[in-house]
């Protein structure tokens, strides 16, 4: 029966084995590791309970790698082969549907379980340095990878459900976002309800969503991990955390399998679709007749959906901020215009810097993706004309952002403008500027290079940049003394900020370079 | 409107050589396309076509050796020749979410060309394509034959001199197969240059004036139909057929004439097929001996091999 399994779990460690980018990233893991030792060593002369430091380092750094990991490596497992229009041909070698789940998933699960485990002598080193015992150890890692075991699952159900990698992970990461944002915001919400008098303390649907709540808030794996490295932790590691996501695993996996055959073997377009784009002529979700920058027009409207998605956009921001503000006036009772001017800015900034990010992921990979590059690079135009039109073509679906920006910018233009200097004496403020710019740069570069999650990777590397940013800062200035702090921060900042800068110039000619290779293979 | 180009060649390639990761896709291939011809570029899978052809249309840039296309080279003047070309890739390179005519007119304006203009050419092309019917429909939606349909009347937009077509016929069934030659052949009649790659030597032999025969990264031929067919011929031969029966003693008297190298009968009982020394006795030579030892011929024209095996001849077999 599981002969498909082990058939499976081989080629996906032979492949796994092969691709030098799996090594890399575990040396790039082991360096983090590294990096988390060294700084708990040069600051244990300063800091009591190194060890716990250590620990605590290691232990969020899994947290946030395994977090990655369900993105990307646990909700592609179906997904893939749905891509690749495999699944029919695995089901004719006599692969069932069980067998399947289990050969694509455990590998995986496998690999990341043995990262885990293969560091656990080494956090063993925290407890030599002080501040930790051998049961928060035990405890963390039991936490981590029970779940590891959930979120593995959760992303193997969105991998059956969905029909592509890219929706998949976003299932994935507004699964999670509910389950660790959604017990506080019910919590808060509930809280308020019973403030307002609008539902009685003692009613049976207040006690009973409590706990519910609380039993939520038991397996929150956050809290789980919170409270042990707390010092003085003694509890059992097989709490409530433990058995809810084990058993919350388990139920995901049979969902996986009854949703398989429902699911998995629908016929999935290879082709993109058009939006809210229309044939007819003459309306407003018509493309119309092309520009005379052709490529403008066409990423404008079939990449980001033309006046129809803009227009669109434009009232959905207007209805969440018009619903932000209202919000904030009720509760905070006094909400003078320039602050409703502030909440607008810094709202539709976050917007900005997410949809230019979103922009940034998807203006070239739309190309290789759809096997265009051919044909839009034979165009009598240099390949950097071509980039560039396609980016400003892109860049016109943030106009009902912008709208917005400006709208909140000139309402809250008094209270900007006092602060404004200070922000700009700032060499951080312009660091973070430049950071931001780098960021999108290399997002652009790598969905050039791999055939999804360019953004998530880009995520991660600009983090670790960060990390070792942080850690060198942190060394200079224990080596100098703390009155040096300052000024090594400053010529620090200043020094990341042109290296990125000369890196954000690099990477246009990289892109260039990229796409012509693209073109060309 | 482009210059006209009479008589130097619109593509010449000279000693090119190009290799990707350590494996020498050409090895110093030398030919010439002649102006308002239709040229095969023929080889099989691995050969190297793919490597020439994005060569010539300035994706690739060669390694080694020379590419001119209208007397420009390929390296320099990248989009003086890009104005001047058409290249159809052997994938759908087609933005399948367009209509046909959002995507015809994507690429007109792409290619500078006015509104009014862009509508001329595109009624054009698609009368020439016979798509008028599908305008409006989306790309996504059509057939294999007429997605390749689109992507030519995409490469006519600009109305090019040289267009370059790498396996245009893959994939398509044998209705689409006809339909697109007889489009090409139009093309040709319009004074286009073609340069059409194929791994189907037999798909190209009506349509092609001349022929390249690349295997391995080498040119094992570059000229005439007519002549590949001759090629490599070590000695002329000849297919003769009689007005009556061949009999034995005719075959041995032929045979015994100076300069015949052999004298065989094919299946049909009037036929033969006669090889001489060239060095020693001439054609006219041998049509009169024929006439006075038989008598009377039906018919008297060299033998051509088929085809395929010309293809075979020139080509090392085996699986790459």
């Amino acid at each position: 029966m599981f002969q498909g399994t082990f058939a499976l779990f081989n080629r996906a460690l032979s492949v796994d084995f092969r691709l030098t980018r799996a090594h890399l990233f575990r040396f790039l893991f082991a360096i983090l590791i590294l990096l988390c030792l060294i700084s708990s060593h040069m600051t244990s002369r300063v800091v009591g309970a190194a060890g716990l430091m250590l620990f605590t380092q290691i232990i969020y750094l899994n947290f946030v790698f395994i977090l990655m990991a369900g993105v990307s490596f646990f909700a592609t497992a179906i997904t893939e082969e749905k891509e690749e229009q495999t699944i029919g041909l695995l089901l004719m070698a006599g692969v069932n549907p069980i067998s399947l789940l289990l050969g694509k998933s455990l590998p995986r699960l496998v690999s990341a379980l043995l990262l885990l485990s293969v560091q656990f002598p080494f956090t063993l080193l925290a407890i030599t340095l002080g501040g930790v015992t051998f049961t928060q150890v035990i405890a963390a890692y039991t936490a981590l990878a029970v779940f590891l075991f959930c979120l593995s699952n959760l992303g193997l159900f969105c991998s059956v459900v969905c029909a592509r990698s890219r929706a998949a992970s976003t299932l994935v990461v507004i699964s999670l976002a509910a389950y660790f944002f959604g017990v506080p915001l019910f919590t808060w919400a509930l809280k308020g309800m019973v403030q307002e008098k609008w539902i009685a303390e003692g009613s049976l649907v207040v006690t009973s969503t409590n706990f519910v709540l609380d039993w939520l808030g038991q397996s929150s794996v956050l809290k789980q991990v919170n409270s042990i490295l707390m010092s003085g932790f003694s509890e059992s590691p097989w709490g409530m955390q433990f058995w809810s996501s084990l058993i919350m695993g388990m139920v995901l996996f049979l969902l996986a399998c009854l949703f398989f055959n429902r699911f998995a073997l629908t016929e999935i377009s290879t082709s993109p679709g058009r939006g809210v784009i229309t044939k007819k002529k003459s309306t407003l979700f018509s493309p119309g007749r092309a520009w005379i920058n052709a490529l403008m027009w066409k990423d404008f409207f079939f990449v980001n959906g033309g006046y129809g998605m803009s227009l669109i956009k434009l009232i959905c921001y207007g209805l969440a901020l018009f619903a932000l503000c209202s919000f904030i006036q009720y509760s905070s009772r006094s909400y003078s215009y320039q602050e409703i001017g502030l909440t607008v800015f810094w709202t539709m900034l976050i917007v900005l810097l997410i949809e230019i990010s979103l922009i940034s992921a998807r203006v070239f990979h739309v190309e290789v993706q759809w096997n265009t590059l051919v044909s839009t690079a034979m165009l009598p135009q240099s390949m950097a004309s071509i980039a560039y039109s396609k980016v400003f073509g892109c860049l016109l679906g943030l106009v009902p952002a912008l709208v917005y920006l400006f709208i909140g910018s000139v309402l809250g233009l008094q209270e900007m403008a006092y602060d404004i200097g200070l922000i700009f004496a700032e060499p951080t403020f312009w660091m973070m500027c430049v950071e931001v710019i780098f960021f999108w740069h290399l997002t652009a570069l790598l969905s050039t290079h791999i055939r999804w999650g360019a953004l998530p990777l880009a995520f991660i590397l600009m983090w670790i940049g960060n990390m070792f940013f942080f850690f060198s800062i942190s060394l200079l200035s224990l080596s100098a003394g703390f009155t040096g702090r300052s000024g090594i921060m400053e010529a620090f900042s200043l020094l990341f900020t042109l290296a990125m800068s000369i890196g954000i110039i690099i990477s246009h000619f990289l892109i260039k370079e990229r796409l012509i290779y693209l073109a060309s293979r | 409107m482009n210059e006209p180009i009479f008589d130097q060649p619109v593509i010449d390639i000279k000693n090119v050589s190009h290799s990707f990761k350590g494996h020498r896709a050409l090895q110093g291939i030398s030919f010439q396309v002649q102006p308002r011809s239709l040229h095969g570029f023929v080889g099989p899978n691995g050969a190297g076509k793919t490597t020439t052809l994005k060569i010539i249309c300035t994706l690739l840039r060669p390694q080694g050796g020379k590419v001119e296309v209208f007397g420009n080279d390929v390296q320099s003047a990248v989009k003086d020749i890009r104005k001047r070309i058409g290249f159809m890739p052997d994938h759908f390179s087609t933005y399948r979410q367009m209509t046909v005519f959002e995507y015809l007119d994507f690429f007109g304006a792409a290619y500078g060309l006015g509104v009014e203009q862009r509508d001329q050419v595109i009624n054009d092309v698609l009368t020439l394509t016979d798509m008028d019917g599908r305008k409006n429909s989306l790309i996504s939606g059509l057939s294999r034959g007429m997605q390749q349909r689109v992507s030519l009347a995409r490469v006519l937009v600009n109305d090019p001199d040289l267009l370059l077509l790498d396996e245009p016929a893959s994939g398509l069934d044998p209705r689409a197969r006809i339909e697109l030659m007889e489009i090409l052949q139009e093309l040709k009649r319009m004074g286009k240059t073609i340069f059409i790659s194929s791994h189907i030597l037999s798909e190209l032999a009506e349509l092609c004036d001349s022929v390249t025969i690349i295997d391995r990264g080498l040119i094992k031929y570059s000229g005439s139909m007519d002549g590949l067919l001759t090629h490599e011929q070590e000695h002329p031969s000849y297919k003769v057929v009689l007005e009556s029966d061949v009999d034995e003693g005719f075959i041995e008297s032929l045979g015994n004439e100076p300069g015949i190298l052999s004298v065989s009968k094919t299946e049909k009982s009037r036929e033969l097929r006669v090889s001489f020394d060239a060095t020693l006795t001439s054609t006219g030579n041998l049509l009169s001996k024929i006439i006075e030892l038989h008598g009377s011929v039906e018919s008297f024209q060299r033998d051509k091999k088929h085809l395929n095996q010309a293809f075979l001849d020139l080509t090392e077999q085996g699986v790459r």
